[in-house]
């Protein structure tokens, strides 16, 4: 909204210049994106937080990745005593992912390709802490995993369309709110399939997919059950732009789609294959939400002058970014016409640690 | 309470010392339109006792028997003074004209009081309207608002804004009344348009300090506006018609001499200038118009009607009416958005005079002030809406039982309602609605009493104190109220005394020091998570954990006028202290609080101003104007932002200069101008970015701690009046606003450019270069407004 409020205010004659400023130095510290959810070990990617002029390129970013930390995630048992795993960078040629976990689980999963059994430390239901020691620094995080809970359906909808236009859909879902205030949710989605079947040879090579799928989950949308409490409803869940922004796209569905080709002036039918896309949607305790929901401001609101500056509240002490524990509940949805889910994507059906990223 | 018994027990017993004395009394009224006249100066020509008409322009002035030439005298009308001889007690209205029609027993001249050294008030400024539409103004749009802000003492929120900052408070710390009601989003457009339409308007009186104890509820300004009661005497047009809106006015009689009316209404219309360039769909390449749908309008409308039921009665009806709209539509996505607000106020007033010596004046206000935002997309709707209702008794008197006491008191009562963030919506058939719309229900009480006393011809001191109180009046959403253990700790009750006095030394007839102190207890608040006022903002009252804000301040100065009072000038100096300020708390947003009590998302902390103020004022000739200056500083303490250090208020200023010019060359030609120069305001940046998600965010680490570059500007303005053709008059207002375009400092962002042919540059690739940008939105600005009247 305050972007569209700001974006009145610019429609007035405006005149924009480039200055220079000089900014206070920053201090450097330590950026946690950690994530708990059940049947999986934890994993954290830690970063380092920079000035913001300071130079951005290739170099600057490999920097910004913290490998020589030492994490711990512990959480008390039933007994009263601790129960801790440590997580750790993962070794070459996997680094490519930054991330810690169990290192143990991840390579025995990419070695044997096997779906593996639940991973038992990590439970709805519990509080975990998370302990990091960096530079003779402690940076520590709580965090508490809700329980999940799942839509009532999901279903697809073909958007209205013309003749010689892509066919697009959007997913629907019904949703029974629990009777209970608190049930934070946090949805994020991965388009996990997008190819283009294509018929044009000086374009793509015969009959090639050109896949262009989403590389991880993006957010779509955090928010409170204040208004919707106890209630159930349908609601669509749009497509999120894959540079944040308002989420309100679509998905392809299979069609022929008529493509105008600008070299020879030609027609040529391409077939747009249907879309597979992941779903994420979980609970999340209170201080996770307002990270998240801080995020989802931030991306929506770009940089609307008039917004009271804001950081994202963190729940990470001595450091930046956020420790959180996902209510999670994966849905894999093919994006084709009158499709209708009911039953939720599991471990037992093949989701797998790279789906969670 | 004892005491305030005695106060008016002490006040009576002036009625046994002033036997042997009469009294006049009376209203004075404008000739032409028959319009009372507020702030009249009312003298005895040798002796210089004298009053001022009140509100209402009633006035009251008792005297020994004998024979005395009473002299009325406004600024812009002539004066007049009339030979009395007091036997008994008179009552005289008095009509005071332009011209100068005599009669017989009323003689002209051109005498004029020194006001300014003679009241014993401080830090107070009297807007003629005239004069305000001789200034030149953005856009044509004349503004109360914006040419308040050209004292000193009072500065903008930024270019174009007509928020008022007076001496270092917030724009929730200023009582803004329009016709009594309270008013409490003064703005349009994001600010950059006051709700007042200058054509109703008969009168703004400005008090930036020592309010005076009928004032209360605010912590540092009181605007006090009154509407025109509309002419008695003839039916009377008048209009505009400017780029930006335009406006009519039809005031007349609805039985001569006894009763009037007026109307006035104001709409802009930028949303029909700009539909034809929103089309549904393009008309060239049959593209559809992904805004086509969007646009902005605001209007007002401004209505009062008086009847005067016998000389001792009169009863007064006001109302106005304002809403801006803002629409939104992306037709593609089916994503729409509408924007409503506005406040609505309703003001029955009854004057009554007992006596010569004692006005009365009773009020009952509505005030409503709302704000939606409906978002649609596809099936599915959402609305938030937030708003204020007051429902106003309050009864004043004046009191005037000899010359050396003039005596205010009066009964203050306010039953608010307050709906703070509120939300409901619905996914096709289904209705979201909470259980209960969450309200607030509030009493606010206050009782007075004021005595203004001369104690010499040297000495005059203003005395009063004010006694106010606040309660939830028993229930909220209970389910939210016991969350918030609210009921366990009903410390929700809050009685205050609050002093206020004010003295004047008159040092000769051309110089005086005056001096004044002022405690004030403010129960109802504005959060604001903005650094402008937006409709978005909230209005929240006191409750168990927002405690009344507080403020204390001290003032001084000299006045002195020159060459025979063409010349009016003032050095004040004020030192202001805040408590209980209100803030968000970091990182809180302010939908987390939808249908609840949003107390806990608040922080609360101190405040403190101070500051030197210069005023050189020329009122009467063919040139006139003034020139302002400030030197002062804000700065605000919350332990739980910045990291408990001290910060820069938003609209701290160290420096404000305004100068404002009028010449009149001919009786068709007048010629103005404004200078405006201000230390730019301060601004929180970021000094850090990090990476969460892919997505960069930053990290604001000093609030307020940057300076924009310093603001100025220069407008100027040229009326032309042709002449009168039989009963229609017109006039041509030429204006250009910031003259030579200074690119002047809106707001500065930081931005990650994208240096690459990808559409989307990241900082993976590295292809994204960190800027700074400064954005100005007002150029040089030139306008042409025709206003009318018949």
């Amino acid at each position: 909204m305050r972007k569209i409020l700001f974006i009145s205010i610019i429609l007035l004659v405006s005149c924009r210049e480039e200055i220079d400023l000089d900014l206070f130095p920053a201090d450097q510290r330590m950026v946690v994106q950690g994530s708990i959810e059940p049947g999986f070990p934890p994993y954290i990617i830690l970063t380092k937080n920079q000035g913001y002029f300071d130079p951005i390129n290739s170099n600057t970013y490999n920097d910004l990745f913290i490998k020589d930390a030492e994490v711990t995630v512990w959480k008390r048992n039933e007994n009263g005593g601790i129960d801790s795993i440590k997580l750790e960078p993962l070794p070459p040629p996997l680094d490519t992912l930054p991330i810690y976990t169990d290192i143990n689980y991840m390579i025995q999963f990419l070695l044997n390709q096997e779906t593996p059994i639940p991973y038992p430390f990590s439970q709805a239901g519990n509080s975990y802490n998370l302990e990091i020691k960096w530079n003779d620094n402690i940076i520590t995080g709580t965090t508490t995993i809700p329980n999940p809970v799942p839509y009532d359906s999901i279903w697809i909808e073909e958007t209205e369309f013309e003749y010689d236009e892509p066919r697009k859909c959007i997913i629907f879902c019904t949703y029974t709110d629990p009777d209970t205030i608190g049930n934070n949710f946090v949805l994020r989605s991965k388009r996990i399939y997008h190819g283009i079947k294509d018929s044009i040879p000086y374009l793509y090579p015969q009959n090639a997919i050109a896949n262009d799928a989403d590389e991880s989950l993006l957010l779509v949308d955090a928010g409170i059950d204040i208004l919707i409490n106890g209630t159930t409803f349908d609601f669509p869940i749009y497509r999120p732009s894959d540079n944040g922004g308002f989420a309100n796209g679509t998905y392809n569905s299979t069609h022929y789609k008529k493509y105008k080709d600008t070299l020879t002036n030609g027609k040529d039918s391409v077939l747009v294959a249907a879309d597979t896309v992941l779903l994420k949607f979980n609970q999340v305790d209170v201080t996770a939400l307002k990270f998240w929901r801080g995020v989802v401001r931030n991306v929506t609101s770009g940089g609307n002058p008039f917004a009271e500056p804001m950081n994202l509240s963190s729940n990470i002490n001595g450091g930046l970014g956020t420790w959180t524990g996902f209510g999670a509940t994966y849905y894999k949805v093919p994006i084709n016409k009158d499709t209708t889910i009911i039953h939720n994507y599991t471990v037992e059906k093949g989701l797998n640690i790279l789906d969670i990223f | 309470m004892n005491k305030t018994l005695f106060f008016i027990a002490f006040s009576i017993s002036f009625l046994a010392l002033s036997q042997e004395k009469f009294t006049i009394s009376g209203y004075v009224q404008e000739e032409s339109s028959g319009e009372n006249l507020i702030g009249v100066s009312i003298y005895e020509k040798n002796s210089r006792q004298g009053t001022s008409t009140n509100q209402y322009g009633f006035y009251s002035l008792t005297l020994n028997e004998g024979n005395y030439d009473i002299a009325y005298s406004f600024i812009g009308l002539e004066t007049i003074i009339k030979k009395i001889n007091l036997n008994k007690n008179l009552r005289i209205n008095i009509a005071l004209s332009e011209s100068s029609t005599k009669i017989q027993e009323i003689q002209i001249n051109e005498d004029r009081v020194d006001k300014n050294i003679e009241s014993v008030e401080m830090s107070q400024v009297k807007l003629d309207v005239q004069s305000v539409k001789s200034i030149p103004v953005i856009l044509g749009e004349i503004d109360v608002l914006k040419t308040a802000q050209l004292l000193p003492g009072i500065s903008s929120g930024g270019e174009g804004s007509s928020g008022l900052y007076v001496r270092g408070g917030g724009p929730d710390q200023n009582l803004v009344l329009l016709d009594e009601a309270v008013v409490y989003n003064a703005a349009h457009l994001f600010g950059f348009f006051s709700v007042f339409n200058a054509d109703a308007i008969k009168d703004v009186n400005i008090i930036k300090g020592g309010m005076p104890s009928q004032y209360g509820g605010r912590l540092s300004s009181v605007l006090d506006i009154s509407m025109k009661d509309g002419n008695n005497k003839k039916y009377e047009f008048d209009g505009g018609i400017g780029l930006l809106s335009s406006r009519l006015t039809v005031q007349g009689p609805l039985k001569k001499e006894k009763s009037s009316f007026i109307i006035s209404g104001r709409r802009t219309y930028v949303d029909i200038l700009s539909k034809p360039f929103l089309n549904r769909e393009d008309p060239e390449t049959g593209e559809p118009n992904p805004f086509s749908g969007s646009g902005y309008y605001f209007y007002d409308l401004t209505t009062k009607i008086n009847y005067r039921i016998s000389d001792k009665d009169r009863i007064f009806l006001s109302g106005y009416f304002g809403r801006d709209v803002f629409n939104f539509a992306d037709a593609e996505s089916g994503f729409g958005i509408e924007i409503p607000w506005g406040n609505a106020t309703t003001s029955l007033r009854w004057n009554h005079l007992f006596s010569d010596k004692l006005f009365m004046n009773t009020s009952l206000i509505f005030t409503d002030y709302r704000f939606s935002f409906n978002l649609t997309q596809s099936d599915f709707a959402f609305k938030i809406f937030s708003g204020i209702n007051d429902w106003n008794h309050k009864t004043d008197f004046l009191f005037v039982p000899n010359q050396k006491h003039k005596i205010k008191f009066g009964t203050n009562f306010t039953y608010h309602i307050f709906t703070p963030g509120n939300a409901s919506g619905n996914a096709g058939d289904v209705e979201f609605s909470p259980d209960s719309i969450f309200k607030q229900r509030t009493n606010e009480g206050a009782i007075y009493i004021n005595d203004e006393i001369e104690f010499s011809e040297t000495l005059k001191m203003n005395v009063g104190v004010r006694y106010s109180s606040f309660q939830h009046s028993g229930k909220i959403n209970p389910i939210e109220y016991l969350k918030n253990e609210l009921t366990q700790n009903t410390k929700d009750h809050y009685r205050h005394i609050e002093p206020r006095i004010s003295a004047r030394l008159k040092l000769n007839t051309t110089e005086s020091i005056k001096a004044s102190f002022s405690q004030n207890y403010q129960y109802v608040h504005l959060a604001s998570t903005a650094a402008v006022s937006l409709p978005t903002d909230l209005w929240v009252p006191s409750s168990s954990i927002i405690k009344p804000k507080f403020s204390t301040q001290y003032a001084t100065g000299y006045f002195k006028n020159f060459n025979d009072n063409m010349y009016e000038s003032s050095i004040e100096i004020y030192y202001k202290n805040m408590d209980n300020l209100i803030e968000y708390k970091e990182g809180v947003l302010p939908e987390d609080n939808t249908n609840t009590n949003s107390d806990d998302a608040f922080t609360f902390g101190h405040g403190e101003s101070y500051g030197l103020e210069l005023l050189l004022r020329k009122n009467t000739g063919r040139f006139t104007g003034w020139i302002g200056y400030t030197l002062s500083k804000t700065t605000r303490f919350f332990d739980e932002i910045n990291n408990g250090m001290s910060f820069p208020a938003k609209y701290d200023r160290r420096h404000d200069l305004s100068a404002t010019a009028s010449y009149k060359i001919s009786n068709s030609w007048n010629l103005s101008t404004v200078f405006v120069y201000a230390t730019g305001n301060s601004i929180t940046l970021p000094s850090e970015r990090y990476i969460i998600d892919g997505n960069i965010f930053t990290e604001y680490t000093s609030r307020n701690g940057y300076r924009m570059d310093p603001y100025h500007r220069l407008d100027i303005g040229a009326t032309y009046t042709p002449k009168k053709k039989k009963k229609f008059t017109s006039s041509w207002n030429f204006s250009i606003y910031n003259v030579y375009s200074r690119k002047n400092p809106y707001f500065i962002y930081l931005d990650l450019v994208n240096n690459s042919d990808n559409e989307n540059g990241s900082i993976q690739n590295g292809n994204l270069t960190p800027k700074a940008y400064q954005v100005s939105i007002f150029p040089i600005l030139p306008s042409i407004t025709w206003n009318f009247s018949f």
